[in-house]
């Protein structure tokens, strides 16, 4: 198999000392920032001592952006300025929206068939705002910590498909975050609980936050987290209970919401209330009130409310055993379940998963900070610091991605639930006589109907030679990396012309865009993008020389002398110019290494599958 | 370098492969090739990593699976796999498709389509099983290419089927709620 670039890798870290790295939940209704220190999970808190923010960011007229709390205060006032659960916009395109354009008062407008939304201050993508929130935590926890933040873990919901991964990593670019590694929400959670009870077997992590649901079902044994399945609703949410109970409300009292998008905004934070409140008192009474004018009172019991969520919370069972099924435990015994999201203090949530899966689920960690708890100690290992320890998170593929064939078909290329990273390879052949040209159509679902599953890109493999129906043989190649971000190529073999096409998600964003956002958007940071750019590639090439000494001191043997010569005098170049303040001397030193090492890493990660299967016996092989 | 997944997985070439050898060892390379391990290496190494980290995975998928692995097997023998245009040569084989597909039609049509579906499915699983035995016995055997194929296209259907099963039973569910 060639050697294949796998989107951007992270990037930098010093490689001495102990190292800063955060662990991101960027929620649909808030955002939190954990880190660890001295083996203890601090989720950090602003001034003000709270550490749940919530995911709002409101534009105003004077090109001011508040984040968070405030911004949450404003949503009734100004409704249409200020963006809730944006999460749910990442990665859709403009015809994805409907759902959402019928229950928010935004206007949209289409940028290239992204969707944008119109504030008084200009149109913002769905990463563009989410990009506001990591700054906004990103300033929250330089501002706690001492040192510079070297890099974060964001968590995403597994159900997270590849445009929407894309879309989280591209904010988290845009706002100046080096990440680590995307890391499903579930998997984060497991995290944070196995690591304290050590407990071996199979954990359901019930995620159920603001406005997505999720399940796993996960195995975790000795330092190994699998996921065996996973399965959800990105649409469903403890937004979807306050919408059901507001909308009761709007029936009862007759309340005129219609045109009114300040009403129907406060409405919404009253049935919110009501619904949090009803977790600890048997009833309560709501009275609806806004700048003066009153549109009456209620009175609502739990029972009352339970009725009116019964239906959202089933849902989600069904999810569960549609995860269960997949998980194919063949009888093995769930030891544990993971309670994850604001919902899951519903006490009808707690009943419910209780019954269905027939043991009681574990609520020790706040719901709302295990998710955050799990990725800080996921980023704290990856950033190196933790050299000792076993744990790996095992990660899977959640959804098939397939190729579009004739008669508008799907052939899978990668099934679901496969271990990532992967690389597939599959051949395919032209349909017509002297066909110079082919449409690479990849899609992501279960169904057997390309119209039923999820188009991610498409791109024509041109240039191959005019042949007989059949003969030309195509090879695509699909692989995933370890965030689960996918790279389609295609190349013509039989005539040996090396036509290959990389496609970037539909809605990822290009270097280009990506630069002229940060100038835009963060014009006003201290940093000059420039300087930031010189420091990441002297800390980059700093670390670079560090990981090839230690590497050709312990493992040179492994190249032939005249490689290793050669190595080791372009290494010394590096080292000459680490200092230099030109960033494409920098650039061009690495690029060199990069290249010339390239064999020896090969070589010796051959060496570590060797020594990985060492000591068994020869004839079993 | 290692070009046979068998090797690549330390795991001797048969049909009837040790299972929790094959899992072991997969666990064992991903312990030490997985990209997490390389976070803070070189972007040679990462890439390194990655790559043949995808390639365990690979192989490990094509192993797992009973029909991927039989079809491997019969390629590493030097046997060509027929393309999809090639259409299957057994009668018998193509009656039986075209009868339990015309079953499966029924039932979802019947008054009481759980019930068939339930009875069904527990056909379907059986003669997976009994066909899985039989592949076995082929491989053994050393049967012709061929032959051994014509079970693993047989294999291939049922699974289809049996995906197609799975769906028509959470249709029937949705439908009850």
């Amino acid at each position: 198999m060639a050697l294949m670039q796998i989107v951007e890798p992270g990037q930098t870290q010093a490689p001495h000392q102990r190292r800063i790295a955060v662990g991101i939940d960027l929620g649909t209704t808030n955002s939190l920032i954990a880190v660890m220190r001295s083996a203890v999970v601090d989720v950090l808190a602003d001034d003000s001592g709270r550490k749940l923010f919530p995911s709002v960011v409101q534009y105003q007229s004077n090109n001011q952006v508040i984040v968070g709390e405030a911004a949450r205060f404003s949503s009734a006032l100004d409704p249409q300025n200020t963006i809730i659960s944006v999460k749910r916009l990442m990665g859709k395109g403009f015809e994805d929206i409907h759902d959402f354009q019928s229950k928010f008062p935004y206007s949209f407008v289409s940028n290239q068939g992204v969707p944008a939304i119109s504030t008084v201050s200009g149109d913002y993508s769905a990463t563009e705002i989410s990009a506001q929130i990591l700054s906004y935590l990103k300033n929250i926890a330089e501002n706690r910590l001492v040192d510079k933040i070297q890099g974060a873990v964001i968590t995403v919901p597994a159900y997270f498909d590849d445009a929407q991964r894309q879309a989280t990593k591209d904010a988290a670019r845009l706002a100046g975050i080096n990440v680590l590694r995307l890391l499903n929400e579930p998997t984060a959670a497991a995290v944070a609980y196995g690591l304290d009870s050590g407990e071996e077997g199979i954990h359901a992590i019930y995620d159920f936050g603001g406005g997505t649901f999720d399940i796993s079902i996960l195995r975790f044994t000795r330092g190994v987290f699998e996921v065996l399945s996973t399965g959800g609703d990105s649409s469903l949410g403890g937004d979807d209970m306050d919408q059901a109970l507001s909308e009761w409300m709007i029936s009862q009292l007759s309340i005129p919401v219609e045109k009114n998008p300040s009403l129907l905004r406060h409405v919404l934070n009253l049935a919110r209330g009501a619904k949090e409140s009803l977790s600890d008192l048997d009833e309560v009474n709501i009275h609806v009130c806004l700048q003066g004018e009153s549109y009456g009172q209620l009175h609502l019991t739990r029972e009352g409310l339970e009725q009116i969520i019964e239906p959202i919370v089933s849902k989600t069972l069904k999810s569960c055993k549609r995860a269960l099924r997949d998980a194919n435990l063949q009888g093995e015994p769930i030891r544990a379940i993971v309670m994850v999201g604001g919902s899951t203090r519903v006490p009808l949530v707690r009943q419910k998963v209780e019954a269905f899966f027939g043991i009681a689920p574990l609520v020790s960690i706040d719901p709302d900070q295990v998710v955050a708890v799990g990725a800080a100690r996921q980023a704290d290992l990856l950033i190196g610091n933790q050299p000792n320890s076993d744990l790996l998170l095992l990660d899977v593929c959640p959804l098939s991605l397939g190729i579009e064939t004739m008669g508008g078909l799907v052939e899978k290329i990668i099934a679901r639930n496969t271990s990532i990273p992967v690389a597939k390879a599959q051949e395919f052949t032209t349909f017509k006589n002297g066909q110079t040209a082919m449409l690479i159509h990849v899609v992501q679902g279960e169904r057997e109907l390309v119209k039923d599953c999820r188009s991610l890109a498409q791109f024509t493999l041109r240039g191959i030679p005019p042949m007989v129906a059949g003969a030309a043989k195509v090879k695509v190649i699909y692989q995933i990396d370890a965030d689960g971000l996918l790279m389609v190529s295609a190349q013509e073999l039989v005539s040996g012309v090396q036509a290959k096409v990389e496609v970037k998600p539909s809605y990822g964003l290009s270097d280009e865009q990506m630069i002229s956002m940060i100038q835009a958007s963060f014009s006003n940071a201290e940093e000059d993008l420039q300087q930031r750019t010189l420091c990441e590639q002297q800390v980059e090439a700093k670390r670079m020389l560090l990981a090839i000494e230690v590497a050709l001191d312990k493992d040179g043997h492994l190249l032939p002398k005249n490689e290793f010569e050669s190595l080791s005098q372009k290494v010394e170049l590096l080292k000459q110019t680490t200092d230099s303040d030109d960033i494409q001397t920098i650039r061009k030193a690495l690029e060199v290494v990069d290249k010339a090492s390239q064999h020896f890493a090969a070589l010796r990660m051959n060496q570590s599958v060797s020594q990985a299967l060492i000591g068994q016996q020869v004839d079993r092989i | 370098m290692i070009h046979n997944y068998f090797q690549l997985l330390g795991i001797k070439a048969t049909f009837d492969l040790d299972n929790d050898l094959l899992l072991a060892n997969h666990r064992k390379l991903q312990q030490s090739i997985h990209p997490d391990r390389f976070a803070a290496s070189s972007h040679a190494e990462k890439l390194a990593a990655v790559t043949q980290m995808a390639q365990i995975n690979e192989a490990f998928q094509i192993l797992k699976n009973p029909v991927t692995r039989a079809e491997y097997l019969l390629q590493l023998s030097g046997w060509d796999k027929p393309g999809d245009e090639q259409t299957i040569k057994s009668l018998p084989l193509l009656m039986e498709q075209m009868a339990l597909r015309e079953e499966l039609e029924e039932i979802e049509t019947a008054d009481n389509s759980q019930q068939l579906l339930d009875v069904f499915c527990g056909n379907i699983d059986q003669m997976t099983q009994q066909q899985l035995q039989q592949l076995s016995t082929e491989f053994q055997q050393k049967l012709s290419a061929d032959t051994i194929y014509l079970s693993i296209t047989r294999l291939k259907f049922l699974t289809k089927l049996k995906s197609e099963v799975i769906r028509l039973d959470e249709k029937l569910e949705e439908l009850d709620d």
